[in-house]
């Protein structure tokens, strides 16, 4: 839904999918994490200086294997790359989580982007989310193969996703803002099938 | 389609890769001082094997890095990736082109067991 920007008095913030309703089908619901703050960080996680002043501001270690990911209270952190990860925090609690980043790795290669209104993130939900995400996505998603906070970057048909599986049957899809309508159609297309008659 | 080994995120669609070419061509550090010639060979001229190929891919939709690979080019079965600045693997001799590293190594284990 569209609503009153908390940063700017008389603002109107919205995302391309304000104003749907969630999707319902039998075992599977579709609705929107709106407005969630997504931060790109990249620097070198073997130098032990970049490592601690993250550390600092994050108090986790950042995940270093591929395709895991560790949730610090509210923020969540994915690996995306050997020297990349990318942070999802609270609605407009990135912007304080970039001061205090630049602040700790002020003189330290690094650099932190926020790409908060790049993307947005949906919520796929249910018994059958696996088989509803199965129609569009390359990746194996079986629970033997892709495990509770596991995430990666991969194809969703025609669009580029980065998909992490959040609980038992719960993945978090987040979706560039320009294809966020061509993926929300396509899923709820894909659950038709387990609609209410 | 066939499957691409990347050095991190492991085993995936191919359709999340793509294609960088040849690899280990190395680009002339003066160019301005060698033949036409030369210049075209290292733009244009490549292997062009039948069998195993190093070639350069890129993970676009998921790490976004490059790394190298042996791939062969009858079988289009991937024999394994190494990332780049690291030395290629080498296959058996007698590799037919149909098992990837890891398929053989688990087959090698079943064997001694």
């Amino acid at each position: 839904m569209a609503k009153a920007s908390s940063l700017y008095p008389g603002v109107t913030i919205e995302t391309p999918l304000s104003g749907k309703d969630p999707i319902q089908a039998d075992g599977v619901t579709i609705t929107e994490l709106p407005f969630l703050g997504k931060v790109t960080l990249r620097g070198n996680a073997a130098d032990p200086a970049f490592a601690a002043a993250v550390k600092s501001v994050l108090g986790a270690d950042l995940p270093t294997q591929p395709l895991s990911s560790l949730r610090v209270g509210n923020i969540r952190v994915f690996w995306k790359a050997f020297d990349e990860w990318l942070i999802w925090t609270n609605e407009d609690a990135q912007i304080q989580l970039i001061t205090d980043l630049n602040a700790a790795l002020s003189g330290i290669r690094k650099s932190v982007v926020d790409v908060s209104d790049y993307y947005t993130v949906l919520r796929v939900d249910g018994a059958r989310s696996r088989d509803l995400l199965a129609k569009g996505c390359v990746v194996d998603l079986h629970p033997r193969s892709f495990k509770p906070g596991q995430a990666t970057g991969t194809g969703f048909h025609h669009a580029t996703i980065f998909i992490t599986l959040a609980d038992a049957d719960t993945f978090d899809v987040m979706i560039r803002w320009s294809f966020a309508d061509y993926l929300w159609a396509y899923l709820a297309d894909g659950a038709r099938e387990w609609a209410p008659a | 389609m066939f499957l691409v080994k990347c050095p991190w995120c492991g085993w995936r669609d191919q359709t999340e890769f793509s294609y960088g070419g040849e690899a280990h061509i190395a680009r002339p550090l003066e160019p301005g001082q060698i033949s036409d010639q030369e210049w075209g060979d290292y733009i244009y001229t490549r292997t062009n094997t039948k069998g195993i190929h190093a070639e350069r891919w890129v993970h676009t939709q998921a790490c976004g890095r490059w790394f190298n690979a042996l791939r062969h080019t009858v079988t289009d079965v991937m024999w394994d990736s190494y990332k780049m600045g690291e030395d290629a693997p080498t296959p058996p001799k007698d590799w037919d082109g149909l098992t990837c590293c890891d398929d053989h190594k688990k087959l090698a284990e079943g064997a001694k067991k």
